[in-house]
């Protein structure tokens, strides 16, 4: 199997195989559409992204922004293209939701942070969001900021281990990360600026080895 | 053949392209970024979106609208430039739009916009070339799918040479100038332009020459973009 290496956009990835994620297939061979590290499935070969912007994907959790209302819903900003809609029937009020009765703005403002989950998503229409879930609700208390999405795997770790020592730093309750790039570090405490600064490192030196120990110095320094 | 020994201004041979340095990701704000130092010129491009794009009408169903916007800083030339946008400013824009566009794969953001912003800090000729240049660095960085990178490079005719990447002077008091970009893989010509005058055989030379000059520039590209993943490969600071 050929050895993983960094990529360029038209750049042959590797003669033969199949044509899978950010390349494609032309006389030359497999040619990478991106700046990233190839990857080799069996005989897909595909990129590993460095960077880029975040696509929507049905069942994605994401971390939004609502940023307007319309008739039977709100306009939440996931930092796409499109802005996503989230129906008033999916706001998960725990009834049905009576537009004689009820108020938009009673349960989501302008301005709120909401945690969601994607229903439907595809290259033409904008995302459709749900909050009918346990746990997707308003977010009241946190610090928010916004990675690369191809940064969101390395945050997370090899089953979340990545997560667990950030947690486990004991200076946040708790830390979301949105599949579109959005981190919230929920109910921080005073000292959390060393939860950044790791969050720093992740970005700065993604593809290091030994990452989780470099970041779990940065928590305990 | 002309009788005095042939020497160009700053002392290059006929061949010789200017020292060059690029770096990737300098404005932490933008979604990509590059430098890039060619010799006098000294030119930074950052790349936003895709995003919602304004005005909605120009939007398409079908692709992302790409803006692109070259400027010149009042102090990049000697005598100070108008920071208003000139009408030349507006064209290179435009042929700068237009040679990128060809690399990029916009259908797969249909009704929104990516907008690349070129400031020239300093000005020593073939600024269109070399905006090109560190543009197409800043569109791979911001992760962009691209069907190819976009290198480009200009030649010229000074003193009845042909001459590779044309410098301030040899674009002042030379003959002509023949900017090229491609994207190198495809061996796909997205910008020919041509001021002054060349023969037929000249203008194939040319074409050559600046052909060659665009494909070393590519490969010094690909080692710029590569240098900035290793980086992230180690856990060392540099």
């Amino acid at each position: 199997m050929p050895m993983r290496s960094i990529v360029v956009p038209g750049s042959v990835v590797d003669e033969k195989g199949y044509s899978g994620d950010n390349t494609v297939k032309a006389e030359r061979g497999i040619v990478s559409t991106r700046l990233g590290v190839s990857a080799f499935h069996g005989r897909k070969v595909s990129v590993i992204p460095h960077s880029g912007p975040y696509k929507p994907r049905k069942g994605d959790f994401v971390l939004g922004v609502v940023v307007g209302y319309k008739r039977n819903g709100w306009d939440v900003d996931l930092g796409t293209a499109s802005k996503a809609f989230l129906p008033a029937s999916e706001a998960g009020i725990g009834r049905r939701f009576d537009p004689r009765r009820d108020e938009l703005n009673k349960i989501l403002r302008i301005g709120d942070v909401i945690s969601a989950k994607i229903i439907q998503a595809s290259r033409l229409r904008y995302p459709l969001l749900t909050m009918k879930e346990r746990n997707l609700h308003k977010i009241t208390d946190g610090v928010f900021r916004k990675v690369t999405v191809a940064k969101i795997p390395r945050i997370i770790g090899k089953k979340g281990s990545m997560l667990k020592v950030l947690k486990d730093s004991g200076f946040i309750q708790e830390i979301l990360v949105g599949q579109n790039g959005v981190i919230g570090i929920i109910r921080p405490k005073e000292s959390y600026d060393k939860v950044e600064a790791a969050l720093d490192l992740i970005v700065e030196k993604t593809y290091a080895r030994g990452l989780t120990e470099g970041v779990a110095e940065i928590l305990k320094a | 053949m002309p009788r005095k020994k042939f020497a160009r201004p700053d002392g290059r041979k006929a061949d010789e392209i200017r020292p060059l340095s690029m770096r990737i990701g300098v404005i932490k704000n933008a979604d990509g970024s590059a430098e890039i130092r060619l010799g006098g010129n000294w030119i930074i491009a950052a790349v936003y979106g895709p995003k919602e794009h304004h005005p909605r009408f120009k939007v398409s169903q079908e692709r992302a609208i790409v803006n692109c916007r070259y400027h010149m800083v009042p102090y990049s030339v000697p005598e100070r430039k108008s920071p208003r946008p000139s009408r030349r400013e507006g064209e290179i824009s435009m042929v700068i739009r237009e040679a990128l566009a060809p690399a990029l794969i916009l259908e797969e953001f249909p009704e929104s916009g990516i907008d690349i912003f070129i400031e020239v800090l300093q000005a020593e000729g073939s600024t269109r070339v070399t905006s090109i240049n560190v543009a197409a660095l800043a569109l791979a960085e911001a992760g962009l799918p691209m069907r190819d990178l976009v290198s480009a490079c200009a030649a010229g005719k000074y003193q009845d040479h042909i001459v590779v990447d044309v410098g301030e002077i040899e674009d002042k008091q030379g003959q002509a100038d023949l900017p090229v970009a491609l994207m190198p893989n495809l061996n796909q010509i997205t910008l020919l332009q041509m001021d002054g005058h060349l023969t037929h055989d000249e203008l194939k030379e040319a074409l050559d020459v600046a052909i060659g000059g665009a494909r070393h520039i590519h490969e010094m590209q690909t080692e710029a973009l590569k240098g900035a993943i290793q980086k992230m490969r180690t856990l060392e600071s540099t």
